[in-house]
């Protein structure tokens, strides 16, 4: 592996470890979140940045994982470690249904049925709302979050926790785009008929990558509830499909570190916006036209394209 | 010379709509031929083709590929068995370098062997002369070295069968005479199956050809025999080729 790529990627992780002791407590804990949020959009990045499926219903995935943690601590009274296991599952179990009935339509049909199946699970969380408090949602109580012996309540242990799973997808996530299955996939996104007619079964990578974005999607998603302590029916709304794909459009689709600058560089924006103004999500709009504009394959795209052609 | 038959086809035929593109073709090729497929636009060389390896399903007729009966395998499954199909048109992965373009191409048979995937894009890059630009993107390259890099990545997969649409289309000439020797080289550890519109390529290359014609095998022979066949001229040939 090129040292630079390894030095790289360590390095942000390495620099997100030292920033936990210089941070002030408040960007501590959006730190923590933007962490996590990127891991979401990492999963993210895998099937829309790497394969080119665009999804417009990943809130599913990340619900999934949220309230398959979240309902087996309330209704089955798992302890915390059992209950993550049972979200990253019904992550990879929904990613695996979704992947083997929506890959047999492509393009714009495919982004429909995505966004329809997200629909059917956001209305199938209120309509069963007496067993998952609907649009309420549930909080979960500080004696049940603790993993191994660890509160994750606690900012600096959640920190950490947050940071773990961030360094953990973005591994991963190097290691698969090296390997022979990877390169198929980002072979798939270039020229998918061309890829088959190399003799790859497409239609078996597209239904891993589904499968794998989902089930990172679903960890996410638990990792939130866990962390942060409450499950909600808006994490399966709408927006929520529709964020991981702004921040990795914005932060470069198909780069590794895209989605977490992406993540970040929202996060801020709307932060700082709002400080100054009520209408912030006018400023949000704007600065993200002037990207798409002037930047049109993200931050770390640009970068690549202008000055650093070994970023994978 | 009693090969063995290679690919066989048995009353093949595609029909869109009332078109019949390929209409009841029997076809055999044996193991280590180079064969040229020709006649006019039109007459079905791509859509049979097309049909031998998967990418389009026939609507009636069999396949058979290293004696075994492959109509109902898919393109991939074919592919993995020995046959590698270069486009007419050319397709390669534009925004990837031509390295990892044949890379993409070895990698099937040699996923788990990074020395072999490696020793073998090389071998498949010096054999088209592309080494020098291994690390260029794909679509940094002129037209004629992007057909060479189609062949390629026919070339990295190791086929059994090779087949070529119309490689030198578009080629200069001194690029023409390269391929030719390329295809002398190739041809001794693999069958070709050659789409091909330059007549000088065809006689020189071709063992034997096969003259298509609305569907339908019209002719087929070595090179002498195709030359002075009356229906072959009619067809495709034209009347200067006649007199000339």
């Amino acid at each position: 592996m090129t040292q630079r790529i390894l030095a790289l990627h360590l390095g942000l992780i390495g620099l997100l470890f030292v920033l936990q002791f210089v941070l002030p407590p408040y960007h501590h804990d959006n730190i923590a979140r933007i962490m996590v949020m990127a891991a979401y959009a990492m999963g993210y990045n895998l099937m829309f940045g790497y394969t080119g499926l665009l999804s417009l219903g990943h809130a599913m995935f990340f619900a999934a994982g949220m309230y398959g943690m979240g309902l087996s601590m309330q209704h089955a009274g798992f302890a915390a470690e059992a209950a993550l296991a049972v979200g990253i599952t019904a992550g990879f179990g929904l990613a695996l249904g979704v992947g083997l009935l929506a890959l047999r339509t492509t393009g714009v049909a495919f982004m429909i049925v995505t966004l329809m199946f997200a629909q059917a699970l956001f209305l199938a969380i209120l309509y069963f709302g007496p067993f998952t408090r609907g649009d309420e949602g549930f909080v979960i109580p500080l004696s049940a979050r603790i993993f191994a012996g660890l509160r994750l309540s606690d900012p600096t242990i959640r920190y950490f926790a947050a940071l773990a799973l961030f360094a953990l997808v973005l591994l991963a996530m190097l290691w698969l785009i090296r390997h022979p299955v990877g390169r198929v996939l980002i072979a798939i996104r270039e020229n998918e008929e061309r890829t088959r007619m190399l003799g790859y079964d497409t239609w078996r990578h597209k239904l891993f990558a589904v499968t794998a974005s989902g089930t990172i999607s679903g960890t996410a998603g638990a990792v939130y509830g866990l962390l942060f302590g409450y499950v909600g029916a808006s994490f399966a709304e709408v927006p929520y499909s529709i964020f991981p794909l702004l921040w990795v459009l914005l932060g470069g689709a198909g780069t590794l570190v895209g989605p977490f600058i992406g993540t970040l560089f929202m996060f801020y924006l709307i932060d700082l916006a709002s400080g100054v103004t009520d209408a912030y999500m006018l400023v949000v709009g704007v600065a993200l036209l002037l990207l798409t504009l002037f930047a049109p394959r993200g931050i770390m795209g640009m970068l690549r394209e202008r000055w650093l052609p070994w970023l994978p | 010379m009693a090969a063995v038959t290679l690919i066989e086809t048995r009353a093949l035929s595609r029909h869109f709509g009332g078109i019949r593109a390929v209409d009841g073709v029997n076809f055999a090729l044996p193991e280590g031929e180079l064969r040229a497929l020709i006649g006019p636009n039109g007459a079905g060389k791509t859509t049979f083709v097309s049909l031998l390896c998967g990418r389009i399903a026939p609507s009636g007729g069999q396949v058979c590929f290293l004696g075994q009966d492959v109509t109902t395998l898919p393109a991939h499954r074919r592919i993995g068995m020995g046959m590698a199909y270069t486009f007419q048109i050319t397709s390669v992965f534009g925004n990837l370098t031509v390295q990892e373009n044949i890379a993409l191409a070895v990698q099937r048979r040699r996923a788990g062997n990074g020395r072999a995937l490696e020793s073998e894009t090389r071998a498949a890059l010096a054999q088209v002369g592309l080494t020098d630009r291994a690390e260029q993107p794909a679509r940094a390259l002129s037209y004629g070295h992007q057909r060479l890099l189609e062949i390629a990545m026919g070339l990295g997969q190791r086929p059994r069968l090779l087949i070529l649409d119309e490689p030198t289309q578009g080629l200069s000439d001194g690029e023409v005479a390269a391929f030719i020797a390329l295809m002398r080289e190739v041809a001794r550890q693999t069958t070709i199956l050659l789409i091909e519109h330059n007549m000088d390529v065809v006689m020189t290359l071709a063992e034997r050809i096969t003259v298509m014609d609305a569907g339908r095998i019209i002719a087929e022979g070595p090179p002498d025999e195709i030359r002075a066949d009356a229906r072959v001229q009619e067809a495709y040939l034209g009347k200067q080729h006649a007199e000339g």
